[in-house]
């Protein structure tokens, strides 16, 4: 039995994909010929300049929208079949497609092409975007998806492979959605794993670092969920529960990718929510670095997400930086206690500011993210954002402004109950969502995040832009789809005419003007 | 079920089965004195005469323990060895130290593991030396320079290994738990180096040198066996023998070709006191001797130890009936100059096996 897994645009391109290389090493566990396949890195190499920005994150809105998805593929024929073509050559029985809601229509287009020419192969779809049960049907809705895992794969996915083997019975695989007499089941809760520890190691077997645009460093995820409720974040697609690995079993990764994958590595990035959701498993990870360094005479270095904590004292991060911690990135979102708890975020400001200062004496750069306009922000709530910053402006090495200011993602808690925090039903976009009072709208959000920035000018600190184009030609970029999406066609076209002046080869912006223009909207 | 099976009697159980092995008993009280467990791991090595198959199912300790360890834990504690073998690097599994661990509980019994040595880390030895337990680690070098290292591993590991072998070197100073033997694979490719390697396996504190002639499992390997180079690895085994005198070094080195005399034929003991179980539960008699019928599952350790499959070979082996030791150069020695003992047959068909021994 050989599986194919497939990852399809849009997704990052600094390293292999995560999904892809986890899932891989666990089928390779369970004794499966399993080969990987990047469409995404595939088309990002083999780009032409129309078509640059298509992987800038700020711009990824494009990928959501079949349509557009569709047109691209067409003007890239050829590098699609020579894909499609290298993925049957392997002549898989079964491909796999990991999916987010930026990867679903490519995905499904993709999977469409391999089923017709080759009827036989069995789809599988999979990801966390399948936790909500109207993803699954959207998934089912297309005749090339015969399976759909929406929770852990890589305990599901090689069970289901070894039922369809031996071609036992699918509904004995918990954990899936199939297709049952014309309608979708669901076969039951899987039991998922308490710990992280046997999970097997990423396969870059297929993918190797070095193909990507940083061939230096590893993406790994230590664990999953969040010891948080945050009320805008969508950790809860993860599970309710923190599942991590222990500080062995991390730094045993670690030391066996070093002598596997590539001796180049010299950097993690750990993308775990929150690294020091337990402290001790950070403390026993940072003495074994230090007691038995992955490569003697080699530093190694690692960056983490990590949440505000109390024992996140001098003491510990001058371990953490004594075993190759050179970035904390924390979520500060707001300086507010009122909207940090209306946030459900858990810490002091006062703590932040001391741990912010305590890490740069001990040599960690830290970031600081900041949202703007979180649901309830009154003017006195920013406002303490603003003192917040001024308090770590000596101290902090960089913030990063969210250039979505206050995105609606799925799975969040106000994403599920809107009413709760005032805002207006139904939500009909992610980023444009408004309050019901009408005080809280894109604009107003896009506003107090350049309020933001002027202040870190003002004071200093370093603003990360985030972005792979400009912090400007996003806004005119997001401004412009905001207001077709009000359909205020002139303002619309105002911004996409600004950006157009300063990135003319850009085919979607180009697209846009035509299209606003020749259906004569603008004046409308 | 075997008389002390479940005890750590280990010295009692020996004794048994020596006798009942001099007794060429059929139905056994004793059980094996050793124990090979497949602990099929990853594998960062590609070496050039690997059996290792695209695909292969790595050791789970949650699957041991839910199959097997009911029958098999009993056996492995009054084993005097317990040897974790397998594809790939068991040191390289992520619960590599859960896995020793569990198996750590048998104090009384030898562990004993191969590795390529790149995963011998300073701190898997320190986790080994804390144990106590007494282990055998086999580390399989084939090359004694850097360029050959490369070469026969298809890696580029051979200063992680060197340096992890020092550090192993220091701890074996200060305990008497820890074995450790250099390996040597010979293919015609790396003969040459044999002399040189045991020197540098004598200067880097191993405490044996054990040497083997490749089995051929693909025909693409044919070439890389010593049997197309007799001469010179004959030679070759001469120098060894000579630097190892030298340097006061245990080597155990394979038949030689060609030769006036060679030791008589023995009836090989591995069936009374072997076990060989892989993670699916099948019983692995010995490679050479052909495809295993035997499972573990379903059954009881007795109904396979002392049931119809190994009762068979057990008599064919007494009588001398049994064909394997015409193509086994470990129970006779002088059919090393028989192709037929250079190459695996097990799963392959009698036209695949004619294909393997055209022009030798």
């Amino acid at each position: 039995m050989k599986v194919a897994l497939v990852q399809c645009p849009v997704w990052g391109t600094r390293e292999p994909p995560l999904g892809l290389v986890q899932l891989s090493g666990c089928l390779k566990a369970f004794g499966i010929e399993t080969k990987s396949f990047d469409l995404n890195n595939y088309l990002f190499r083999h780009r032409s300049e129309s078509f640059d920005n298509l992987w800038a994150w700020e711009q990824s809105q494009f990928w959501y929208d079949r349509d557009s998805v569709e047109k691209f593929f067409v003007s890239v024929s050829a590098t699609i079949d020579v894909f499609v073509d290298g993925v049957l050559g392997f002549s898989p029985n079964i491909i796999g497609f990991t999916v987010t809601a930026s990867t679903f229509a490519s995905s499904v287009l993709i999977a469409g092409h391999l089923k017709q020419k080759n009827p036989d192969c069995l789809i599988v779809f999979g990801g966390q975007g399948f936790m909500d049960s109207r993803a699954v049907s959207r998934a089912f809705a297309e005749a090339s998806i015969d399976y759909v895992v929406p929770a852990d794969g890589d305990s599901v996915f090689p069970e289901l492979v070894g039922i369809i083997e031996r071609k036992g019975d699918v509904r004995e695989c918990l954990g899936l959605y199939f297709r049952n007499a014309g309608s979708v089941a669901y076969s039951g809760d899987p039991v998922s794993r308490t710990s992280l520890d046997s999970l097997a190691y990423m396969d870059f077997t297929d993918l190797r670092v070095q193909d990507y645009e940083d061939g230096r460093h590893l993406l790994m995820m230590a664990s999953r969920g969040c010891v948080w409720h945050c009320a805008f974040c969508s950790s809860r697609a993860f599970g309710d529960k923190y599942r991590f690995m222990s500080g062995e079993r991390i730094h045993q990764e670690i030391v066996y990718h070093k002598t596997t994958v590539s001796s180049d590595v010299r950097h993690i990035d750990f993308a775990d929510l929150a690294f020091n959701g337990n402290m001790d498993r950070v403390r026993t990870f940072c003495d074994l670095m230090v007691r038995y360094p992955p490569v003697p005479q080699e530093s190694m270095s690692w960056l983490a997400n990590a949440i505000i904590h109390p024992e996140l004292t001098l003491e510990t991060l001058s371990r953490m930086a004594a075993a190759g911690c050179v970035r904390l990135i924390f979520g500060i979102e707001s300086g507010s206690p009122a909207l940090l708890k209306r946030m459900r975020k858990n810490y002091d400001p006062a703590i932040a500011v001391r741990v912010i200062k305590d890490a740069r004496t001990a040599g960690i750069h830290t970031t600081c993210n900041f949202m703007f306009g979180f649901p309830g922000e009154t003017e006195s709530d920013f406002e303490q954002t603003l003192d917040f910053l001024r308090a770590i402006a000596s101290s902090v090495d960089r913030v990063y402004p969210s250039r979505t200011y206050c995105a609606m993602e799925e799975f969040s808690s106000f994403y599920a109950h809107p009413e709760e925090f005032g805002i207006k039903t139904p939500i009909t976009h992610h980023l444009y969502w408004e309050s019901v009072d009408g005080t809280n709208t894109y604009p107003v959000r896009l506003k107090r995040c350049q309020r933001f920035e002027l202040l870190c000018r003002e004071l200093g600190v370093q603003v990360d832009s985030g972005v792979q184009t400009a912090v400007h030609r996003d806004e005119w970029f997001n401004l412009g789809h905001y207001y077709e999406y009000r359909r205020e066609y002139g303002r619309a076209l105002e911004y996409f005419y600004k950006y157009a002046a300063e990135d003319p080869c850009n085919a979607i912006v180009a697209r846009k003007i035509q299209e606003i223009s020749a259906a004569g909207k603008a004046g409308v | 079920m075997p008389v002390f099976a479940g005890t750590n009697c280990v010295e009692l159980n020996n004794r048994l089965n020596e006798q009942e092995y001099a007794a060429r008993a059929i139905c056994l009280r004793s059980s094996p004195r050793a124990v090979f467990l497949q602990m099929d791991g990853p594998c960062n090595h590609d070496c050039l005469f690997c059996s290792r198959p695209v695909a292969y199912r790595y050791f789970n300790l949650d699957d041991y323990r839910r199959r097997f360890a009911a029958k098999i834990d009993p056996i492995i504690a009054a084993a005097e060895r317990l040897n974790l073998t397998g594809s790939g690097e068991l040191l390289l599994l992520p619960q590599a130290r859960e896995n020793l661990t569990y198996f750590n509980q048998f104090v009384h019994t030898e562990k004993m593991f191969a590795t390529n040595g790149s995963s011998l880390t300073p701190k898997m030895i320190d986790f080994i030396a804390a144990s106590g337990n007494r282990y055998v680690i086999h580390v399989s070098l084939h090359a004694a320079n850097e360029i050959l290292h490369a070469r026969m591993a298809g890696a580029h590991t051979y200063k992680a290994v060197l340096s992890n072998l020092e550090y192993v070197r220091k701890i074996k100073a200060t305990i008497s738990t820890l074995r450790v033997n250099y390996i040597f694979v010979a293919t015609t490719e790396n003969i040459k180096d044999l002399p040189a390697f045991v020197h540098f396996a004598a200067e880097h504190g191993a405490d044996a040198v054990v040497a083997y002639y490749n089995y051929v499992y693909r025909l693409d390997q044919k070439a890389l066996s010593c049997y197309f180079a007799q001469d010179l690895t004959n030679d070759m085994i001469d120098q060894a023998l000579a630097v190892a005198k030298d340097c006061n070094l245990t080597i155990h080195l394979p038949p030689k070709f060609h030769q006036a005399s060679y030791p008589r034929e023995t009836i090989c003991g591995e069936v009374w006191s072997n076990l060989m179980i892989n993670t699916e539960g099948d019983i692995i008699t010995c490679d050479v001797a052909g495809d295993s019928r035997e499972s573990i599952n379903g059954k009881s350790f007795d109904e396979v130890w002392n049931g119809e499959y190994y009762s068979r070979l057990r008599s064919l082996l007494k009588t001398g009936n049994h064909a394997c030791s015409s193509a086994c150069f470990r129970a006779n020695p002088s059919v090393v100059n028989d192709f037929r003992s250079h190459f695996i047959t097990r799963g392959k068909t009698p036209e695949e096996i004619a294909e393997f021994l055209a022009g030798s």
